[in-house]
């Protein structure tokens, strides 16, 4: 088949890909988790469906009935609190692979939380964390760092306590108890005695704390709190893990142990003065950066692929730009400017190289660098929707995909569930239409999916947000026309027109469930779990927090900290009144 | 149920005060006069290994034309690659996914591999068959779970994730992707090394987890109890390879994946000589018995991978090929996807040429090894769940026929797992649930 056949040819069969990419992206959540689940099934639920979308919260139509809470569970640490935490404890470490992250509800938080690790994983635990104290106890320097007291002698034993002491409390977020304690130090003696080097010793009772469940899991069960209406309060120990994995994505440092010690963290006034600590310290980014490679789902850039015979501006160098993009813009949102969290929806600071500055129509400079610049007021350009990144990973490898576009904009930014196809479903047009020579418009050869019963309930949410974007191709650029012919980019958005993706654009930032969104989101990723019917009160009076401040991310998460919900669980099974009578948010 | 070791020969040791026994490579001088069984009259247990490529097969080159036995039918199109293999080769055509297709890419790989619907999250909701043959046969191995292997690690449309062993609901065995972390692992179960005294040391470390996290269950609801037993699973599974690693029997050395394929691509990628690599170490560790149990994933359920050594370019296979959205049209798209599918095989039969060269007992390793092969879909451009790709391949110690193709129209495809636990000694009267619940084998199989 002649190139030129085939580009035609291809632009027919690209009709095809809404109902593919609505099957990919039913089990392939835009916001990059790897499956959408809708319902809440974790822990001892009984099963009742809790509607991840205000949408479905908002119909109203039957009461939730009274609901088994699932209890505090373990979270296994993902794999960037792992390495964070490695890290944090052992200074700079290369670490080898761990057991991958499983992403549940989108987020990989979940699947911590639910997901076995298996008999291979235990394996590589224990040959990457040995690997880690072998490179780090090399070098005496550094095991000055690591132990607070480094003994020369086997009989030092008061030094040895106090070093595994010290680490202990720091590696497992709690002191170690003196049964522990001793199993630790008996560790070290005997391995110290065996090779007669104590910091050999030493090196294996680290390797074994960190290869313990308190290290590898994260331990927050609460206490039973009878001034509290039964519910189970968070330990100061427990806050402190909570506060330090939530906002750093890393252990707790000794600041915020100390004031675990001192019962500094038993209400919400002395959570508050730490969160706020916290969020001035650098590794405050690491945590929104985590929260944000999770949410946008940014850990799967690296495999997808471009037709590099289209589009051979696609290299790994243009994919890791577009990425510290993404996170630059909210880098420069949450901490540096700080502003409304929701002008990322809107805006246009971009940050660029040349590389990506050519992606953006923007000119290059010299020498070249990583750097601020802003968009033409005028650009059709506009937003997170307009980020190359989110462009580009919604799209397929030769061609856009407004329904994958789509669905990004309908899950991850308005939490709409974009309802499973239907089992039988054909992704493939008949021949007929597939004979049709006539080049058509995305939108055109969409126009059969949602006029089809069958495949309208998907389409009508995803595609007419995604046609909004079809003046950028699937690596971003901007193209004035779509094989010749006029791009319509227009639609609605809940009864609102617009023109284009910039109108749109602004249109998301004003709509009113973003902020409820952004709130169920950063309650599931903090939480492990998808917020149950009755904390439906919990998500709105944080949202409440985040308007008063101007949309503030860094207040949002304080909000979050500080809130009762974060700070007590319920006992597993209990049950809990559905929480309807007020009617839901929106 | 766990086989006690002394009923076969072990080499025993007694170091530092520890009692280990490992088992020897399964040779025909420890076996009966006929090389059935062994010389205490133990029957020989096969190996088992679930082969899986995602994406499915096209049926009109897949099955092929004549059902029969020996002469009587001939290879497809798309098994070609598999030819020198035929005596050894069971097709079963015909059987369909009879769970409904709820979850896209989920429900029917779910069905073939655990007889049930997947979850509403992508997971299964019952162990997979490899792991329950392995609770069958396996458990007095170096990897009582089995090993589980993987080329691509290129993610699907969501589906099962990357996995395809599952020891139950939210309890998968993630594929190992590295054939160079897998050859330093049976390196040093084979006895081509030199014992580190460490390994003691490395023990007492895993006696204090274990002591932790069985003090920590005790704090915990169910579902975290059950997740730790899993985990204290993992720390007993790694102190059995560390004894077997202490007095680890003469299987000779595996082959080193760096020196016979350095050209074989990255971790993750697909090649043949990343299925070549595995292939040797399979082979390695299933003549050697550290395990009887293994799984190989080709490429994951709608695997998004590019197929790019079979020449059809750098995009994703899924879509267009398997999809049939190749912009250089639908002819080159079809082509494409036959083409594919015929590499996977070629990839399949790598495996299957190791296992046959390797000698085990009065044969080879494929004489008494069952490889059970399917996939994600049926035709993938309709998301078909009928006429599934199902290949059954060794001889099972002599429990399969092969050189078979069986054809049972609209026959439920939970039959062919179930049959292959049936072989495996299981007493289950059924396998699977709701539509994918059967309580028949397929006596066609067997010899």
């Amino acid at each position: 088949m002649r190139r030129g056949d085939s580009y035609v040819f291809g632009a027919l069969l690209a009709a095809l890909l809404g109902a593919s990419a609505c099957y990919q992206g039913v089990s392939a959540n835009a916001d990059g988790s790897a499956g959408t689940t809708t319902l809440a099934t974790t822990g001892d639920l009984t099963g009742d469906p809790a509607p991840t979308t205000s949408d479905s919260d908002s119909d109203g139509d039957a009461p939730d009935a009274p609901q088994a809470v699932p209890g505090p569970t373990l979270r296994r640490l993902t794999a960037a609190e792992f390495t964070h935490a490695v890290q944090d404890l052992l200074g700079p470490v290369s670490i080898g692979a761990v057991e991958a992250d499983s992403s549940q509800d989108g987020f990989f938080a979940v699947g911590a939380a639910r997901v076995a690790l298996s008999p291979a994983g235990v394996a590589k635990y224990e040959q990457a964390i040995g690997d880690a104290t072998a490179q780090a106890f090399s070098d005496p320097a550094r095991v000055a760092q690591i132990l607070r007291c480094v003994p020369t002698q086997l009989d030092d034993v008061p030094c040895m306590r106090d070093a595994l002491a010290t680490f202990g409390r720091r590696a497992w977020r709690r002191p170690l108890t003196s049964v522990e304690l001793d199993r630790y130090l008996g560790i070290a003696a005997a391995i110290g005695g065996e090779t007669g080097d104590v910091v050999v010793g030493l090196r294996h009772a680290v390797w074994a704390l960190l290869q313990a469940p308190h290290f590898l899991y994260r331990v927050e069960l609460g206490l039973p709190s009878p001034d509290d209406g039964g519910r189970l309060k968070f330990t100061a120990w427990e806050m402190a893990s909570r506060l330090a994995f939530t906002l750093w994505n890393t252990v707790p440092d000794e600041a915020l142990l100390d004031a675990a010690e001192a019962d500094l963290l038993a209400d919400s006034a002395g959570v508050h003065a730490q969160a706020v600590r916290m969020l001035a310290d650098p590794r405050a980014r690491q945590g929104v950066h985590n929260f944000i490679t999770e949410l946008y789902g940014l850990w799967a850039l690296g495999e997808k692929v471009k037709d590099d015979t289209l589009f051979p501006e696609w290299t790994p160098t243009l994919k890791a730009v577009m990425r510290d993009e993404l996170l630059a813009r909210v880098e420069d949102v949450v901490f540096d400017q700080p502003a409304d969290f929701f002008s990322l929806y809107d805006g246009q600071k971009v940050f660029v190289n040349n590389e990506l500055a050519k992606i953006y129509g923007l000119d290059e400079v010299q020498p070249d660098g990583f750097r601020a610049a802003m968009l033409p007021p005028d650009s059709p350009r506009r937003g997170l929707i307009g980020s190359a990144l989110v462009l580009a990973m919604n799209s397929l490898p030769a061609r856009t995909s407004a329904t994958e576009r789509g669905q990004f904009i309908a899950e991850s930014l308005l939490c709409r569930t974009v309802p499973p196809p239907p089992p039988t479903v054909d992704t493939n047009l008949d021949d007929g239409e597939m004979q049709d020579p006539g080049p058509k418009t995305l939108r055109e050869k969409l126009e059969p999916h949602r006029a089809d019963p069958a495949c309208s309930g998907c389409h009508n949410i995803t595609d007419p947000l995604g046609l909004a974007l079809e003046h950028f191709d699937t690596v971003g650029r901007w193209r004035p026309t779509d094989q010749g012919l006029t791009i319509d980019a227009s639609g609605e958005l809940d009864g609102q027109y617009f023109a284009d993706g910039s109108e749109l654009a602004l249109l998301l930032r004003e709509h009113p469930v973003v902020a409820n969104c952004l709130v169920r989101k950063l309650y599931t990723y903090a939480g492990g779990r998808l917020p149950l019917p009755r904390e439906t009160d919990t998500v709105a009076e944080i949202e409440d927090e985040l308007a008063l401040s101007g949309n503030r991310f860094d207040r949002l998460l304080v909000a979050l900290v500080t809130h009762d919900d974060f700070r007590f669980a319920h006992p597993a099974g209990t049950v809990v009144a559905g929480d309807d009578s007020e009617g839901d948010k929106p | 149920m766990s086989r006690p070791i002394p009923r076969r020969t072990v080499l025993r040791g007694m170091l530092a005060g520890v009692a280990v026994a490992v088992p020897l490579p399964r040779l025909a001088a420890m076996l009966d006069g006929n090389g059935t069984a062994y010389a205490d009259a133990t029957p020989l247990l096969p190996r088992y290994l679930t082969w899986f490529f995602g994406n499915g097969a096209d049926p009109t080159q897949w099955v092929p034309a004549a059902v029969g036995q020996g002469a009587a039918w001939s290879l497809s199109p798309s098994l070609m690659p598999l030819a020198e293999f035929k005596p050894w080769l069971s097709v079963l055509s015909g059987y369909d996914v009879k769970i409904p297709a709820l979850y896209a890419h989920k429900s029917a790989p779910a069905a073939v591999l655990t007889g049930a619907q997947a979850a509403m999250n992508g997971d299964v909701t019952a162990p997979s068959i490899d792991q329950r043959i392995a609770a069958l046969i396996n458990k007095d191995t170096a990897f009582p779970s089995g090993l589980h292997v993987g080329i691509s690690n290129v993610t699907g449309a969501g589906a099962l994730d990357f996995n395809i062993s599952f020891n139950g609901p939210n309890a998968p065995n993630p594929p190992n992707y590295s054939p160079a972390h897998l050859f330093a692992t049976l390196l040093s179960l084979s006895g081509a090394q030199e014992p580190d005294p460490s390994l003691f040391r490395r023990k007492s470390l895993l006696d204090a987890v274990a002591e932790e996290t069985r003090a920590l269950q005790h704090q915990l609801g169910a579902e975290d109890r059950l997740r730790l037993d899993r985990h204290l699973d993992g720390i007993a599974e790694l102190q059995t390879q560390i004894d077997a690693t202490i007095t680890s029997a003469d299987c000779g050395t595996p082959i080193d994946p760096d020196v016979a394929y350095p050209d074989r691509g990255e971790d993750g990628s697909i090649s043949l000589d990343r299925c070549r690599a595995f292939a040797d170490l399979l082979a390695f560790a299933f003549s050697c018995e550290l395990t009887r149990v293994a799984s190989f994933v080709f490429s994951c359920a709608a695997c998004h991978a590019p197929y790019t050594e079979a020449g059809l370019g750098s995009v994703t296979f899924h879509e267009d090929f398997g999809h049939r959205l190749s912009p250089m049209g639908i002819d080159y798209a079809t082509g494409g996807f036959h083409t594919g599918v015929a590499y996977a095989m070629s990839g399949l039969a790598e495996l299957l040429k190791r296992l046959r060269d390797t000698p085990d007992a009065t044969g080879n390793l494929l004489d008494n090894t069952a490889v059970y092969t399917t996939s994600c879909v049926g035709q993938p451009w309709d998301h078909r769940m009928d006429d599934f790709p199902l290949l059954v391949v060794g001889k099972a110690g002599g429990l399969l026929r092969g050189d078979i193709h069986h054809r049972a129209a609209g026959d439920n495809a939970s039959k062919v797992p179930f049959t292959l636990l049936k072989l495996f000694g299981s007493p289950d009267p059924s396998f699977g649930a709701d539509e994918g619940l059967v309580s028949q084998t397929i006596p066609e199989l067997l010899a």
